[in-house]
């Protein structure tokens, strides 16, 4: 049936009509079936209409109309009373054109729909990104306080004593190493804020993580938790949003990080894995795991972790929207997710994309 | 008049103490103990409670005992926090002045600091404030040592 869909299109569609009515106008023809025939030809027609939209579906309306008479006027028992056949075939090119009116405009309003949702999943997207943010500003502005602090100690110590040249150097450097410590930290928070673009270039899939726990790096350590990556020894390109897959990494470990109140070790790892993709056949993936030692999920929890709105989290934690984003966006990117669970002892959250062709 | 000048002098007004730095940022570690140095004291920088706990422990079994006579310390440290660092010198009769800076200064940590007879430090503070807290903390130990 997806085979049959994917043939069909706005472009195959038009020689398929043609030759359809071509050969149901020759079997109207050789064998005399006429009703058959007439409503066969409701198929090229219909098609014409749902695949090309109106004007196209009437001109071939009209088209199966005029084979339907042309046919009917060389069979001898139709040919004794002409104004007959007209009036039947008139009736029928009217429910021809009817039959079209309907279609198109009920395609219009599927492609209505099928935007109007589109644009809801995208603004579902950002909002949660926004979420995403919100839950990293606490630990983004404890992050800009300490340097702050330092800098405005550092000009205090400037203005009030009497300090010698290389002290006064040393204070400077101070402040300028802290500057950049601040600018280092928004340029991140802006660049996850940024809307994300819609298209998908190349990317390593090692940066990406990369860039993911150095933004977060800072927020695990003040929960007493160490984030380390374990990058592969290899390039992993893969066609992909790399904003959306940092959101969903960062997602993951901020997960992570809820699951550990009491602290320890967060890995986020990339690797090249072996998996049957969704075509059924195996294909190398560029994975992407994190890893937590937290308490892990409960049994009747695991079904629904990706179901929208669903969350364990207290009120003003979470939610629920994380993870089904997550999965719309590397559903989005023909990718996998995959969990591996032990109650207690942790849990492994996997993004598989399909590596780029080289 | 005169003696204004020389209490603003560094070093002029304040016994130079010996002061243990915790903190897990480069900068605020730098900077704290950059101005403790300019105010006379002796400052050792240890970039967590942990480790500080190692160094102190391996002076205790030395004849000096304990050789600081105050701890200026982050609470949130990634291996060991100031108050657990703080909790396990209690434990280990160090009765000396600490001063845990924080951010995060909800109600429990203010009462588990209190209980331990540290003060707390708010961050941000100004140079002025670490000064009068460190100075705070020195006197009633000056004036009940010896």
């Amino acid at each position: 049936m997806s085979g049959l869909a994917r043939l069909l299109n706005g472009r195959n569609v038009l020689p398929l009509a043609l030759a359809l009515l071509v050969a149901f106008g020759i079997g109207d023809y050789a064998t005399e079936a006429e009703i058959t025939f007439t409503l066969l030809y409701l198929l090229p027609v219909t098609l014409g209409a749902w695949y090309r939209g109106r004007p196209f579906g009437i001109a071939l309306a009209v088209l199966a109309t005029l084979f339907s008479t042309a046919t009917a006027l060389t069979a001898p028992s139709e040919a004794t009373r002409p104004w007959l056949l007209l009036w039947n075939q008139a009736g029928v090119l009217v429910v021809f054109v009817v039959i079209v009116l309907a279609l198109s405009r009920l395609r219009g309003y599927v492609d209505r729909e099928r935007r109007e949702r589109s644009i809801a999943v995208e603004q579902l997207r950002h909002a949660e990104r926004l979420n995403v943010i919100g839950r990293l500003a606490a630990g983004v502005a404890h992050e800009l306080g300490t340097p702050l602090n330092v800098i405005a100690g550092s000009t205090e110590l400037l203005q009030g004593d009497r300090i010698d040249g290389e002290k006064r150097r040393a204070l400077h450097a101070t402040i300028l190493r802290q500057t950049e410590r601040i600018s280092v930290i928004i340029r991140h928070l802006l660049d996850f804020g940024r809307r994300a673009a819609t298209s998908k270039v190349r990317v390593d899939l090692n940066e990406v993580a990369r860039e993911t726990a150095t933004l977060l790096r800072p927020m695990a350590m003040k929960r007493s938790c160490t984030l380390s990556l374990e990058p592969a020894s290899v390039a992993l390109f893969v066609l992909a949003n790399a904003s959306e897959i940092e959101q969903v990494l960062s997602n993951l470990v901020l997960n992570g990080l809820q699951a550990m109140p009491e602290g320890g070790a967060l890995t986020v790892r990339t690797r090249l894995k072996d998996r049957r993709g969704p075509s059924g056949a195996h294909q190398p993936f560029a994975c992407a795991l994190v890893e937590d030692h937290g308490v892990g999920i409960a049994p009747a929890d695991l079904p629904h972790v990706f179901d929208p709105f669903f969350t364990t989290k207290d009120v003003g934690e979470g939610t629920g929207l994380g993870l089904s984003v997550s999965y719309g966006i590397v559903r989005d990117h023909e990718g996998l997710f995959e969990v591996s669970n032990h109650v207690g002892r942790g849990t492994t959250f996997e993004v598989l994309l399909p590596l780029a062709p080289s | 008049m005169s003696t204004t000048i020389g209490e603003n002098a560094p070093g002029a007004r304040r016994r130079p103490a010996r002061v243990v730095v915790a903190e897990d940022d480069e900068g605020m570690l730098e900077l704290v103990a950059f101005a403790l140095r300019s105010d006379g004291h002796e400052v050792i920088e240890v970039t967590d409670g942990g480790r500080l706990l190692v160094r102190l422990a391996s002076q205790m079994k030395t004849e000096r005992g304990l050789d600081a006579d105050l701890i200026v310390s982050d609470i949130r440290m990634p291996v060991m926090s100031g108050l657990a660092m703080l909790k396990a010198l209690r434990d280990a009769h160090w009765t000396k002045p600490v001063i845990l800076m924080t951010a995060f200064a909800d109600e429990e940590t203010r009462t588990r600091a209190a209980r331990l007879g540290a003060k707390l430090l708010d961050k941000p503070f100004s140079m002025e404030g670490l000064r009068a807290a460190v100075d705070e903390a020195l006197l009633p130990h000056r004036a009940t040592s010896r």
